[in-house]
């Protein structure tokens, strides 16, 4: 073989390599392009006061008309701030004061759900009609399931959460029992529990600080029960994250298989067999990781969310209320509950979080 | 176009060696020039490195800080204790949170009395441990300090606290995290 061939022979193969590497990289990329490409975006067209966005990035941005709200990303208003956001459908959420909001999503079922969560602070709803499956409007404690509604949220910085409807029907679920909503019906959740009975609710709307008030002064008369109530809740949230965990490690042992053989197919310049692998890592194993790993983001986050602001909150409440009587049994037992709470957090959720989520 | 011809030679001749001298004088000039460029330049890069340079805080400052708490006016000094905040190991993203905080603490009767600065330091992300050693209060420091964040002991009669500071805000240190006590 002449000196020219034979450049022209690894010229090849060089070419057939990168061109291989780049299928099989553009296989995996396309693994992730639906989580990314389509993810919902909220749009900011209104800002009163001061509001600010935490991104995808963890930096925390003041937030402006025009601004777009990704998947994943958070709003938090300060005391006098207030946005109003408005989704593809042109439904309206507006995020008050003291308040901590993030949109995100999870797959239900193969279909893709938009999460609404309100882990502190009010939201107000007006929703229409959605086609395809409707948002999962959360709390820390609760999930309604809407279409066509009107409703605001509280969540409490006991993280209680109270649904008012104030047109349309809304089924509020929590520990799984559900309680169906309609027009000027109301229902609380307690963390952890089931939603309690509905009642009646016409007229004014709940100013929040003076609920938020009352339930604080509720769990400052038992604090130990009311961090163990917040500690119920995270419990399911670990728990949906530890049974998620082992489905996660097969799928991902199952896409590389295949990854590896379409490696193999392509070499082998198989292409029959490589486009079948490919819409294997699409449609099949493919997608079942990837509805998995969301999943699992969703009860890692949650958890964060939860522990940050509600269980942060709370400590917060009890140090600077005990400040000057530190061996107060009451603190005592309650810096217990909240040592053992950071000490399982640190453990099983830390793992799955990365910088920018902090 | 004669008297322009003398007018050339004159200009071609003996303003030659008048030319060279001007031209040793402006040379002299632009040196004293540049000098003086190169002199302001100078002082110009000695002002903006000294706007880099990491603030150190000042201990009278601490005291006062530590004096305005003891008062229970944080929230009334606007912008001096604001979110993103670190208190022992949690992350305070809403202000409200922070106000309640220091409104509490007041009503407590907290204070810090005789307090003395043992150490006064810029802070580090390896810091994190006098707050909480974990992953988060590490991410907090990372994100939310850079070189003009001091790290800040106070020991006194109510226990050892730590206390990250910044630039001032209305000749008050700014907070950005509040740690202790620790006995």
């Amino acid at each position: 073989m002449s000196r020219a061939n034979t450049t022209h022979t690894e010229d090849r193969n060089c070419i057939f390599k990168a061109a291989t590497l780049f299928l099989v990289l553009g296989a995996v990329l396309l693994l992730w392009f639906p989580v990314t490409a389509f993810a919902q975006e909220a749009l900011t067209v209104y800002v009163e006061g001061e509001a600010n966005a935490k991104n995808l990035q963890g930096k925390i941005l003041p937030l402006g008309i025009g601004d777009p709200l990704k998947s994943g990303e958070s709003v938090i208003t300060k005391t006098t701030g207030r946005a109003d956001l408005e989704l593809p459908n042109k439904s309206l959420i507006q995020v008050k004061p003291n308040t901590v909001f993030t949109l995100s999503e999870v797959e239900l079922e193969g279909e893709k759900q938009t999460v609404l969560a309100t882990t502190v602070g009010s939201v107000s709803y007006r929703l229409n009609k959605f086609t395809g499956r409707g948002p999962s409007i959360r709390t820390a404690g609760a999930a309604a399931g809407v279409r066509g509604t009107e409703l605001t949220v509280y969540a409490g910085a006991d993280g209680s959460t109270l649904v008012v409807v104030e047109q349309g029907v809304v089924a509020v679920e929590a520990v799984g029992k559900e309680v169906t909503l309609e027009k000027n019906e109301a229902v609380e959740v307690k963390p952890g529990s089931p939603p309690g009975e509905k009642f009646t609710w016409i007229g004014k709307q709940i100013d929040y600080s003076t609920w938020n008030q009352g339930k604080m002064e509720e769990f400052l008369k038992d604090p130990v029960a009311g961090i163990d109530r917040v500690a119920l809740q995270l419990e399911i949230y670990r728990k949906g994250l530890a049974d998620t965990l082992p489905l996660l490690r097969k799928a991902e042992a199952e896409v590389n298989k295949v990854y590896e053989e379409l490696k193999k197919a392509v070499e082998a310049k198989d292409e029959a067999r490589a486009a079948q692998l490919r819409d294997e890592l699409l449609k099949g194993v493919g997608k079942d990781r990837r509805i998995l790993f969301l999943n699992m983001r969703f009860y890692a986050l949650s958890y964060l969310s939860l522990r940050r602001y509600v269980v942060g909150g709370l400590y917060l409440q009890m140090k600077s209320r005990y400040i000057t009587k530190p061996t107060a049994l009451v603190y005592q037992s309650f810096l217990e509950r909240y040592r053992d709470i950071l000490r399982k957090y640190e453990e099983t959720i830390v793992p799955h979080l990365v910088e920018a989520d902090i | 176009m004669k008297l322009s011809g003398v007018f050339w030679k004159k200009s071609r001749g003996a303003p030659c060696r008048m030319e060279k001298a001007g031209l040793l004088r402006q040379g002299r000039h632009s040196f004293v020039l540049l000098g003086t460029a190169l002199v302001m330049a100078g002082i110009l890069q000695a002002f903006l490195s000294c706007a880099t340079v990491p603030y150190v805080q000042k201990e009278d400052k601490v005291v006062k800080l530590v004096e305005l708490i003891n008062r229970g006016g944080v929230n009334e000094v606007p912008g001096l204790a604001s979110t993103p905040f670190l208190i022992d190991g949690e992350i305070v993203l809403l202000q409200k949170d922070l106000s309640e905080f220091w409104d509490n603490l007041h009503k407590a009767g907290f204070t810090i009395r005789s307090p003395r600065v043992a150490q006064n330091r810029f802070a580090t992300v390896e810091d994190a441990k006098y707050f909480r050693d974990s992953m988060e209060v590490r991410t907090f420091f990372k994100k939310y300090t850079d070189r003009d964040t001091s790290l800040v002991q106070v020991r006194s009669a109510d226990g050892t606290f730590f206390l990250l500071l910044g630039r001032e805000v209305k000749g008050y240190p700014r907070m950005l995290g509040f740690g202790g006590p620790v006995q």
